[in-house]
């Protein structure tokens, strides 16, 4: 029996698995941006992905989205991430948000509507709005927002999907006070309703008191993984460095013995 | 497919909402009115000087149009690359559970209305044109722009969009489409064996029936034949294949497997697609989306304040392949070295155009026409507006705003001895008067560099690009009709060497004016939002 198929089996024992990622390699030519990944995000938690620069994060939520090709599999609720069926439930907030220039804030909305075929309701997407304070925005078109704003209408969009699995690559960058408070509140309504999240950052700060499972990761791989009852009483500062302090100390050792050979 | 049909409806709708808001873009329809009328009307002279008439020259005209421009489409297929994604739609679309062949068919009908106003142009102006009949007209319309669209269309989706094809199969299509554009060639250096070289070689080759059988390009063309000319055995069977070809195709790519693997492509082709709209609307053509390379380079800043801005550009330009040169540069040293080896080889003389003394206003009108062409290039310095840097500098805005742009007058005063000495040696005038001209180019070139920092940094928030353009124009048009009639009252009393520099004269009073108002961006943030 193929590896892929096994570890699939034994994670899917683990209990119900929202989203799924087995053995995902990703290069951009010569560089491998991601080396044979596998992690899962069960029903109903928060999984965040924490990484420096580079680490390979984007490109996990990048592939994740259906954006690039790439080695392994990916599935969500048990269907293949490309499929229409797992996009449907799928929402997805990108690190850059990028709006239609001549859609307003509302249109976009109603696009999203049509496209997921939400069955969210205007008065859902008026409290929505008035909820990130753009209320009296949406009629303002895409080119006419700053980028927070961007930002904000990007969130809504994907909270509009009424999605299963909720993905969000730096959520937090560009946002204000307020709209990260009100960010922070939604994530954990939406984990409170069953929803799965993997939110990608560096801002350790930010998403302290929101995970259940965090991966850690660098140079394509993932260094450690803690569900929130493995770190105790250990905050995310200290489960971060304490793993890539290891890490360094490891590749400093391969180095110190390649050299002495 | 309703949330794209949503997208496109709503769109076009706020974008025709918005521009008809603003004034302007009734001033610009009557413009725009005009000047399709003048086209027409250039066009009917035009084909009428190269005695054009008739359905015969119809259909040539046609299959140049059909040879030009379908290669080039299906090579940019075939590289992934051709088709309008932007930002947004990596954001919205590719994410969102839409099929991705429908996703290739809303890129590609964004470019619909763009071909239904070409080929309705092409429809019209055969029956005012080429007395073509109007129900003739209305069939190779329908030809032309509705089978051919869905033949196209039906062949980007299998050339972008078929996962069965994989790499290999990719490179083979672009082969094969290499392979009809050799053959096109090949066509055409055969001509030159057996026919003068000129117009008619190129007419003959659009004629010959071997470029009837080249796949798709060449059915097109025979389709036509067929409508226009007549049946023969090849344009028949030729038309019956791209007939087969347009219900095959669709159907094929009906059935191709497509789960949407051409989006991390198309997110290349979006971020480059999206760099050309920012370059375009600030104006800059040069080079490309993709990241340049540079050299190592060091500079000895000499002088501080706006100074430092100059020796910065320098050390960027030093850090360059070519340093101050661009590909305009080479274009104006080849054009010189042509007609200079031109003349040498008795191809062409200056003596023959009986031109006079008015013979060395040659090089400064040639430089002027390079000049307008060359408009759209926008130089370095807009750059320089976009780094905040440029306004906490300690100095004053003139002084700022001198060193962003004293290279590109040292690089216009290069591009100009590339443009005038091999041409003036050729045509015989002295070195003095070489040396003029070369300030001569430099001089209009700062003056095209001024007028466009006002209109796009000043008057952009009242015009539209449209307005900026007809500005843009006609300043520099006014300032060359001014410099010549000052060059020929110089010349006429007292030499040509007096008309020039009057000539100059003018250029410089008309540059310095419009920098002194230039200026003005360098003094304040704002200015910051229209770059």
């Amino acid at each position: 029996m193929p590896d892929l198929v096994i570890l699939s089996i034994e994670m899917e024992e683990k209990g119900k698995i929202m989203l799924q990622i087995l053995d995902l390699s990703k290069s951009y030519r010569k560089t491998l941006a991601v080396d044979h990944v596998s992690f899962t995000v069960p029903d109903g938690t928060v999984g965040i992905l924490l990484g420096p620069n580079g680490a390979g994060k984007s490109t996990i939520i990048k592939s994740v989205a259906g954006l690039l090709r790439f080695d392994g599999a990916i599935s969500i609720q048990g269907i293949p991430n490309r499929e229409l069926a797992a996009k449907k439930i799928f929402g997805y907030v990108p690190e850059i948000p990028a709006l239609f220039d001549a859609l307003t804030v509302r249109e976009h909305i109603e696009y999203i509507r049509r496209a997921y075929r939400s069955d969210i309701t205007d008065e859902e997407i008026d409290s929505l709005l008035k909820r990130f304070a753009l209320d009296d925005k949406q009629d303002k078109l895409g080119n006419e927002l700053s980028k927070g704003m961007m930002q904000k209408v990007s969130i809504c969009c994907a909270l509009a999907v009424k999605p299963k699995v909720l993905m969000l690559d730096e959520p937090m960058v560009g946002l204000d006070p307020q709209a990260i408070k009100e960010l922070k509140e939604v994530i954990l309504e939406q984990k409170a309703q069953g929803v799965t999240l993997l939110i990608s950052t560096h801002m350790l700060e930010m998403v302290d008191d929101l995970w259940d499972e965090v991966f850690i990761m660098d140079k394509g791989h993932i260094l450690a993984a803690y569900t929130r009852e493995e770190a105790g009483d250990k905050d995310l500062d200290a489960i971060f460095f304490g793993a890539t302090a290891e890490e360094q100390k490891k590749e400093e050792q391969m180095e110190n013995e390649e050299g002495e050979a | 497919m309703s949330a794209l049909i949503y997208i496109v409806q709503r769109s076009f709708t706020n974008e025709l909402k918005k521009r008809l808001s603003r004034p302007l873009t009734y001033v610009a329809i009557v413009f725009f009115i005009l000047y399709m009328a003048m086209i027409f009307g250039s066009f009917g002279t035009f084909f009428e000087n190269m005695t054009m008439d008739g359905e015969e020259a119809y259909v040539l005209l046609l299959s140049f149009f059909i040879v030009w421009s379908i290669p080039m489409s299906f090579l940019s297929y075939a590289r992934k690359r051709g088709l309008a994604f932007k930002h947004s739609d990596v954001h919205f679309v590719f994410s969102a559970p839409i099929s991705p062949k429908l996703i290739l068919l809303y890129a590609n009908a964004k470019m619909l209305p763009a071909s239904l106003l070409m080929n309705l142009v092409i429809a019209v102006g055969g029956i005012i044109w080429f007395n073509i009949a109007p129900v003739k007209s209305l069939l190779l319309f329908l030809v032309i722009f509705v089978v051919e669209y869905i033949l196209e269309s039906s062949l980007m989706l299998l050339v972008f969009g078929d996962e069965s094809l994989g790499e290999k199969g990719t490179r083979t299509i672009r082969g094969l489409i290499w392979a009809c554009v050799i053959a096109m060639i090949l066509l055409l250096i055969s001509q030159i064996f057996t026919h003068p070289f000129g117009w008619q070689m190129v007419l003959d080759a659009l004629a010959h029936p071997l470029l009837q059988l080249i796949p798709v390009i060449g059915w097109n063309i025979a389709f036509i034949r067929l409508l226009f000319v007549g049946p023969d055995t090849i344009n028949l069977i030729c038309a019956a294949l791209y007939l087969i070809a347009a219900v095959a195709a669709p159907v094929a790519a009906w059935k191709m497997k497509c789960t949407g693997e051409y989006f991390e492509d198309a997110m290349t082709f979006a971020d480059e697609y999206e760099e050309a709209l920012k370059r375009k609307k600030s104006g800059t053509m040069e080079g490309s989306a993709r990241k340049k390379k540079y050299k190592k380079a060091q500079v000895i800043y000499r002088g501080g304040g706006a100074r430092a801005i100059f020796y910065r550009q320098l050390l960027e330009y030093k850090k360059s392949r070519f340093f101050l040169l661009n590909y305009n540069s080479f274009i104006l040293l080849g054009i010189s070295i042509v007609a200079a080896a031109a003349v040498f080889f008795g191809v062409f003389s200056f003596e023959d155009m009986e031109l006079g003394a008015a013979r060395v206003f040659i090089l400064p009108a040639i430089g002027a026409y390079m000049t307008f062409i060359f408009s759209s290039v926008t130089p370095k310095w807009s750059a320089e507006l976009k780094n905040p840097y440029t306004f906490l500098i300690p100095d004053t805005p003139f002084r700022k705003l001198w060193y962003s742009t004293l290279l590109e007058h040292v690089k216009a005063l290069m591009d100009g001895a590339f443009l005038c000495v091999p041409m003036g040696i050729a045509m015989g005038i002295t070195p003095v008067q070489i040396f003029l001209c070369i300030l001569i180019y430099a001089c209009l070139q700062a003056n095209r560099l001024y007028i466009s920092m006002v209109c796009d940094g000043i008057l952009s928030p009242l015009f539209g690009s449209f307005g900026l353009s007809l500005i843009r124009m006609s300043t520099q048009g006014i300032i060359m009709i001014l410099g010549i009639i000052g060059a020929v009252v110089g010349t006429i009393l007292v030499g040509p060497e007096a008309g020039f520099l009057i000539l100059i004269a003018i250029a410089v009073a008309f540059a310095l004016l419009l920098a002194l108002l230039g200026s003005i961006l360098f003094g304040k943030m704002e200015s910051l939002e229209n770059y």
